[in-house]
């Protein structure tokens, strides 16, 4: 296909269609994205799609104005604090589970 | 006949790696611990990360010796050839002396193992019994699983359920290896069988398997984890491509005036530009550029500020690229890309203008990536295809401007495990969208009352 930089489509694309994940490295689908996260979209889902259809409209609709900002706004630390995060989890976990 | 490669003897293997942060022109800011405010300490890392790679990851030390037993196992695939493009030179009809790393000559096929060899050793000599770690397509999980085998440490891959099931080839390379690998979410942890218990058809995410493998690391006082990317000690690691490049440069007789890697997390960018980019520090005048995808900007579409983890700017500060803390309209969406996982040496890096990033379009890497296959022979990887077109892109500039510019790149790795996206690519199902820039000022004006590191004026 070619570049394009005309008015973004409103719907996504079928499942058929794929991009590569910067995350994963692989091709994916919209659907994986829409669901990665326990259900709600990947927190990169609105940078990933936003040249392909109007993903943010998209969002705003699907989603509540709570789980649009907890999705999209409240996001993922640098790698470093993250590990610290999990560690944190990993020890209540295993607290609890003593 | 002429020198196609430049291949070091094992005894001319670097016999210490860099470490940049010894000479960044400006000191590293030192990350805050998020529930309280100090810099944080080797401690923190403890229950996951061996000390002696805590004690790596902070090190400002400029040389560390790279102990007898890596260099043993580096000689597998090290020291890698350095290659000169002629034929993608001839193909482009450029001036250009177009020269590149092959770190696909690892038997992972990628550049991977370099720090995966370290980490494992370093495992090993602290008492590590078993290594755990996440992995999407397998890169490296791959490459991990090869490197605990070296030293009989057991390796457990959380691999994500739609990569493991997309990927087996990844999978059974593991397999292969030694590895046990899982399919993330599972039922062998609390956090795996918590969201089976929500989704038993879960497909899985790289969060789901990371926090996974560390769940297991922290519960077991013989099991650590490992990273591939992003973090310090493997930068360090990976320095040792570049070493080996200023050494082949040599044999060649030539010196680069432009240096190119992809850059992902910045692991295999870092590692062949750091050693130059000290050069550079010390006077020389070399062009240094990471390339990032277009799509998903990381390093190019933003200044260097302090950013804040959440929307009420209370959570961890760290100074990274970004392009700003609320929310921006679509098409544009900035909030990911703060976060995208650059290796924050890197993002200094561009601050202090010793090195510069780039973004390349989709469609422009696959291209380049069919033109340096059909001339060189090697197929890359997607993420490689970055550097190669930068590579393409500059040596076209040089035959433009009629100069005989010395271009040296990284190939990273093959992409023969990755052939999806070329059959994609070759199926007309990619395409391009070029961002307004209007909508990138629009987002960038969002950032302007935030604090900005002392540095950044």
């Amino acid at each position: 296909m070619d570049q394009k930089n005309d008015a973004l489509k409103a719907a996504p694309p079928e499942n058929e269609f794929t991009i590569r994940c910067p995350r994963l490295g692989h091709q994916v689908n919209f659907a994986y994205c829409r669901f990665e996260n326990l259900g709600h979209p990947c927190f990169k889902t609105l940078d990933c799609w936003f040249s392909y259809f109007d993903v943010h409209a998209h969002f705003k609709e699907k989603l509540t104005e709570e789980d649009f900002k907890k999705i999209f706004l409240c996001t993922v630390k640098p790698k470093i604090f993250s590990l610290m995060d999990l560690i944190e989890q990993a020890k209540e976990r295993k607290d609890i589970k003593e | 006949m002429r020198a196609k490669k430049y291949v070091l003897k094992e005894e001319d293997m670097p016999r210490k790696w860099y470490n940049i942060m010894a000479d960044m022109p400006t000191p590293m800011e030192p990350p805050l611990h998020p529930g309280t405010g100090q810099p944080c300490g080797p401690q923190d890392l403890a229950p996951i990360f061996p000390m002696n790679l805590i004690e790596q990851e902070v090190s400002t030390q400029r040389w560390i010796d790279i102990p007898e037993e890596v260099l043993d196992k580096y000689t597998i695939w090290r020291p890698s050839p350095l290659y000169r493009a002629y034929e993608l030179e001839k193909a482009l009809g450029t001036p250009a002396k177009i020269y590149y790393k092959n770190e696909g000559v690892s038997p992972a096929g990628s550049h991977k193992p370099n720090t995966a060899i370290a980490q494992a050793y370093y495992n090993k000599v602290a008492g590590t019994k078993r290594i755990t770690t996440e992995t999407g397509a397998g890169q490296w999980g791959s490459a991990l699983a090869m490197c605990c085998s070296f030293f009989g440490i057991e390796c457990k891959v959380f691999m994500v359920k739609i990569s493991y099931n997309q990927k087996p080839y990844r999978r059974l390379m593991m397999e292969t290896w030694g590895a046990k690998c899982t399919a993330s979410p599972s039922s062998e942890t609390k956090s795996g069988r918590s969201i089976l218990e929500k989704d038993p058809d879960s497909p899985g995410s790289l969060g789901m398997a990371i926090s996974e493998a560390v769940e297991v690391a922290v519960g077991d006082k013989d099991t650590k984890y490992a990273l591939g990317s992003v973090l310090n000690h493997v930068m360090i690691h990976q320095s040792i491509i570049g070493l080996e490049a200023i050494k082949q440069m040599e044999m060649a007789g030539d010196y680069p005036d432009v240096i190119i890697g992809s850059a992902g997390g910045g692991s295999n960018f870092a590692g062949l530009a750091m050693p130059f980019a000290r050069d550079k520090i010390n006077g020389k005048n070399i062009d240094i550029i990471a390339v990032e995808p277009a799509s998903c900007p990381t390093m190019t579409r933003g200044p260097f500020a302090y950013d804040f983890g959440d929307t009420v700017q209370m959570t961890p500060l760290l100074p990274m690229h970004t392009l700003g803390h609320n929310f921006v309209p679509a098409p544009i969406h900035a909030g990911g890309l703060r976060y995208h996982g650059m290796a924050p040496i890197v993002s200094q890096l561009i601050l202090d203008k010793i090195i510069r990033a780039e973004s390349v379009q989709q469609l422009e890497t696959f291209k380049a990536g069919v033109t340096f296959a059909r001339s060189e022979g090697f197929i890359s990887a997607p993420e490689c295809n970055h550097a190669v077109a930068m590579t393409i892109r500059e040596a076209l500039k040089a035959k433009e401007e009629g100069k005989e510019k010395v271009i040296l790149f990284n190939w990273s790795g093959h992409g023969l495990v990755d052939m999806g996206a070329y059959e994609s690519y070759f199926g007309g199902k990619l395409s391009d969208h070029e961002l307004p820039q209007a909508q990138i000022d629009a987002a960038l004006k969002d950032i302007a009352s935030l604090p900005k590191p002392r540095q950044a004026t």
